[in-house]
C-alpha cells in the first residue's frame, strides 16, 4: 500500500492534532530518534565553545571581586552545565520526536511538530516550487533521507519530512510534484 | 517525445557596459562602507598625533575602493536578449545570470544626490526569489534605464518625456516610442506629508516621556545619575529648582525637535509622491534628495496593508502598503500611498484587487480568553522592568561629606515598586482589552482580511490566490487556554500576517479554508506567485 496515498479529511474533523493523535497522521520511524539524539548530543557538546570562554571570564571577574581562592578546576563550570543540559535536551528531543506527525491530504501536506509550542503547517501542493531530497552522514549510516518542500513563501517557510527510506522519499516527491494540477496557460 | 526548450544562446558582442560614472558611484560606496573606520582613525590621528600610520590606512582604503570600483565597472555587462535579461559579473568566478523577463516582479530606480549630479541611476530588477534585488545595475544612464524598463515592461513602463527626445539610443538598438503618460491616481501634498510625520508614534513617546518626567518631579531627585551630574556641576551658580526647570525645558525642546525631525523626514523622504496607474501597473515616484521611481505590476501584488498609528486613525488618516514578492525592503512591504483618508482604503483595495467586496466585511472577534493571556503578556515584562527601574528611583540624598556619593542612601524600593506595579496592573488590563478589541478577521469570497494592533493598527487584505503556506501555532500557555495563532504567508512575507488567540477549533477551520483557497488553481500564476 502506498504510504502517501492522499487523504480527504477536513482539519476540524481530525480527532485531535495533539497527542493522542488522529490515527491518520503518520509519525516518524524509530531510527529518526537515534539521528536526532546523536545530533542533540553533538549540539550540546558544541555549545561548550560558547560556555567555556564565558566560564573563563566569570572566573576572572568573580574570583577577583570575591577574593576566592578555590573554584574547582578550570572547565568544571562548563562540565556542570553540560551535565545538566544533556538530559534536558534529550528529553526535549524525545518529546519532539513523539509529537512529530505528518499527513498528505488531497490538496495539501500537513506537518505537526514542536515541544512546548506546537505548529501545524499546511502547505498547498500547488504552491510547492521544488522538492529536495537530502541525507546527512548519520542519516546515510541508517539508510534514511529527508525531503524538504520549498514554497515561494521564503526560506523560513520550508517544510521538512525526515526519516524516509530512499524509495519512500522518491515516491513522496513524485506524489507531490507530478500529480499537481497543471496550471492553466497564461 | 518532447522537444527540448530552445537554448538561450547569445552573442557576447550584444552585452553592454555600465555607465562610466559607475566608477565614481562605486568608489563613493566603497568609501562609505569604511566610513566608521575612517572617522575612528581620523580622530585617533588628530588626538594622538600618529599621522604616519593613519595616512597609510587612508591610502589603503582609497586604493581598495578604487580597485573594487574599477573591477565592478570592467566586469559587469548586461543585455536583454530573446525575452531574457542577461547579466555577466565576476572576476575569478564568472557568473552569467539569466532572468526571464516575465518573471520580473518589479523594477526600481534609485538616485541619490551623486547620481543626480552625474545624470545616472541605480536600477534594481527583482524576481520572486530570495531577499532583495536579484540584479542591480549600478549605474546606468537615465536613457539606458528607460530603454531597459521599456524592453522589460513594455508600454506599462510609463517612460516619460526625457527619453522620447533620445529616439535613438545606441548602435543596433530600437528607439523607444513616445508613450502616453499614464493617469495620475495619487499625489501627496506637503500638508499631507507634514500630517504623516506629526502623527508618527514619536508623539506618543513624547507624551509618555513628558508625563513620566512630571511624575518624577515629585521625587525631586531623579536618582544617583542626576546626583552625580549635579555634584560635578556644583560650581554652576544655579538654584536647584532652576536646574530642574532647565532639565525639563531641555527634555521638552529635545522632544519637540524630534517631532519636527519626524515631520521633516517624511516631507523630504516622500517629497512630491506621485502614483500613476496604467491599469495593469502602478508607478510611484518620490523623494527630494534621493529620488525613487518604481514599477509594481498589479498582478504581482501579494497583499495590501492599511497601517496607521492610533493618532492618525483618530483624525481619520492611514497609510497603505503593498507586499510584492522579493521587494527590496526586508519586510517585503512597500509604502504605496503614504497618507490617505481612512475611508478611501476600500476604494484603493478595489483598485488593486478588482473583485474585493469591502462593504460586506463583518469583523469576527478573536477569543475573549485572549484578554487574560494579553494581560499576563503585558504584565510580566512590565513588572520586571519596573522592579529594575525602581532601584535608581529609590535613592535618597542626604548631603553629608564632600564626595559626590557620600549622602546617597538606598531607602524605599518597596513603595516605589508598589506604586509602579499598581499603575502597571491597570495599564495591563487596558492594553489587554485594547488588544482583544483591535483584533479580528473576516472571510470574503476570494480574500482573507485581518486586523491587529493597539498603538499601531493594521488591516491586512490577502487574496486567497496568493497564499503560499498556512500555519497554526500554539505556545505552551495558548495550549492551556485552548487558543491558537494562525499565520498566513505569501511570497515576500517575512513572518507578518498573523492573527493570534483564536479558539483552537476555529483556528483549524480557518486554516483549512485558507489552505483550500491557496490550492485553488483558477487564479494561479505560472510561476506560483
Amino acid at each position: 500500500m502506498n504510504r502517501f496515498e492522499p487523504q480527504s479529511v477536513p482539519l476540524a474533523e481530525l480527532k485531535s492534532v495533539e497527542p493522542p493523535l488522529d490515527p491518520r497522521f503518520k509519525g516518524l520511524p524509530r531510527k529518526v530518534l537515534t539521528v536526532w539524539r546523536v545530533s542533540t548530543v553533538l549540539g550540546v557538546l558544541g555549545s561548550a565553545i560558547l560556555f567555556f570562554p564565558l566560564e573563563l571570564t566569570l572566573r576572572r571577574v568573580v574570583a577577583r571581586a570575591l577574593d576566592l581562592q578555590f573554584l574547582g578546576f578550570t572547565g568544571s563550570f562548563t562540565l556542570l552545565i553540560l551535565a545538566l543540559l544533556t538530559p534536558y535536551a534529550l528529553y526535549v528531543t524525545k518529546r519532539s520526536y513523539e509529537n512529530w506527525r505528518f499527513l498528505v491530504r488531497d490538496d495539501d501536506v500537513l506537518i505537526y511538530s514542536g515541544f512546548l509550542s506546537r505548529t501545524l503547517q499546511c502547505i498547498p501542493r500547488i504552491r510547492i516550487q521544488h522538492v529536495d531530497i537530502q541525507s546527512g552522514p548519520i542519516d546515510r549510516m541508517l539508510g534514511l533521507t529527508q525531503v524538504t518542500l520549498h514554497t515561494a513563501g521564503g526560506a523560513l517557510q520550508q517544510a521538512k519530512i525526515p526519516g524516509l527510506t530512499a524509495a519512500d522519499a522518491e515516491r513522496l516527491r513524485d506524489e507531490l510534484l507530478i500529480k499537481v494540477v497543471p496550471p492553466p496557460a497564461p | 517525445m518532447t522537444t527540448p526548450p530552445p537554448a538561450i544562446s547569445f552573442d557576447v558582442g550584444l552585452l553592454r557596459r555600465l555607465h562610466p560614472a559607475t566608477f565614481i558611484i562605486e568608489f563613493a560606496r566603497a568609501i562609505g562602507r569604511f566610513l566608521w573606520a575612517i572617522i575612528v582613525v581620523f580622530v585617533l590621528s588628530v588626538t594622538d598625533g600618529k599621522g604616519d600610520s593613519s595616512e597609510i590606512f587612508f591610502a589603503a582604503i582609497g586604493i581598495l575602493g578604487g580597485v573594487s570600483a574599477l573591477v565592478r565597472y570592467w566586469t559587469t555587462s548586461y543585455a536583454v536578449i530573446k525575452d531574457h535579461l542577461v547579466v555577466k559579473t565576476g572576476v575569478f568566478q564568472k557568473q552569467v545570470r539569466t532572468i526571464p523577463i516575465d518573471k520580473v516582479q518589479d523594477i526600481q530606480m534609485v538616485r541619490n544626490l551623486l547620481h543626480r549630479v552625474l545624470g545616472i541611476t541605480d536600477l534594481k530588477i527583482e524576481t520572486a526569489a530570495g531577499v532583495g534585488a536579484e540584479c542591480e545595475l549600478s549605474a546606468v544612464s537615465l536613457k539606458e534605464a528607460d530603454r531597459l524598463r521599456y524592453e522589460i515592461l513594455g508600454s506599462h513602463a510609463g517612460v516619460r518625456e526625457r527619453s522620447s527626445v533620445a529616439g535613438f539610443v545606441g548602435p543596433g538598438l530600437a528607439p523607444i516610442p513616445v508613450q502616453p503618460e499614464h493617469p495620475q491616481i495619487y499625489h501627496a501634498r506637503i500638508g499631507d506629508l507634514a500630517l504623516l510625520g506629526s502623527t508618527e508614534n514619536r508623539l506618543f513617546a513624547f507624551i509618555a516621556w513628558l508625563s513620566g518626567f512630571f511624575a518624577l518631579g515629585s521625587q525631586i531627585d531623579i536618582g544617583a545619575l542626576l546626583l552625580r551630574i549635579e555634584r560635578s556641576f556644583s560650581w554652576v551658580p544655579f538654584l536647584p529648582t532652576f536646574r530642574e526647570a532647565l532639565i525639563a525645558a531641555l527634555v521638552i525642546v529635545a522632544m519637540f525637535l524630534g517631532w519636527i525631525a519626524a515631520i521633516a523626514t517624511s516631507i523630504v523622504g516622500y517629497w512630491n509622491y506621485t502614483v500613476r496607474s496604467s491599469g495593469e501597473q502602478l508607478t510611484r515616484q518620490f523623494g527630494l534628495l534621493t529620488q525613487h521611481e518604481n514599477n509594481v505590476p498589479l498582478r504581482r501584488i501579494q497583499a495590501v496593508r492599511l497601517r496607521g498609528t492610533w493618532l492618525s486613525l483618530l483624525i481619520g488618516f492611514c497609510q497603505v502598503q503593498v507586499r510584492t514578492a522579493g521587494s527590496a525592503e526586508l519586510t517585503g512591504e512597500h509604502v504605496m500611498f503614504p497618507i490617505v483618508r481612512k475611508r478611501e482604503f476600500a476604494s484603493i483595495v478595489r483598485h488593486l484587487f478588482q473583485k474585493v467586496d469591502f462593504d460586506s466585511v463583518r469583523w469576527k472577534p478573536i477569543s475573549r480568553r485572549s484578554i487574560r493571556r494579553g494581560f499576563f503578556l503585558h504584565l510580566w515584562p512590565g513588572l520586571i522592568f519596573g522592579a529594575l527601574f525602581s532601584v535608581p528611583l529609590s535613592y535618597q540624598i542626604v548631603p553629608t561629606g564632600s564626595h559626590p556619593l557620600d549622602g546617597l542612601t538606598f531607602t524605599d524600593w518597596g513603595s516605589t515598586f508598589a506604586r509602579f506595579a499598581l499603575a502597571w496592573l491597570v495599564a495591563s488590563v487596558a492594553l489587554a482589552y485594547a488588544r482583544f478589541r483591535g483584533a479580528g478577521y473576516d472571510q470574503l469570497e476570494d480574500f482573507w482580511i485581518c486586523r491587529t494592533g493597539v498603538f499601531t493598527r493594521s488591516q491586512l487584505v490577502v487574496p486567497l490566490a496568493k497564499i503560499q503556506t498556512v500555519r497554526v501555532t500554539q505556545s505552551y500557555f495558548q495550549r492551556r487556554g485552548g487558543l491558537a495563532t494562525v499565520v498566513v504567508t505569501t511570497a515576500g512575507s517575512f513572518g507578518s500576517g498573523a492573527l493570534w488567540d483564536l479558539p483552537f477549533r476555529e483556528a483549524l477551520e480557518l486554516a483549512d479554508w485558507l489552505a483550500a483557497g491557496g490550492s485553488r488553481s483558477e487564479l494561479f500564476m505560472v510561476d506560483g506567485v
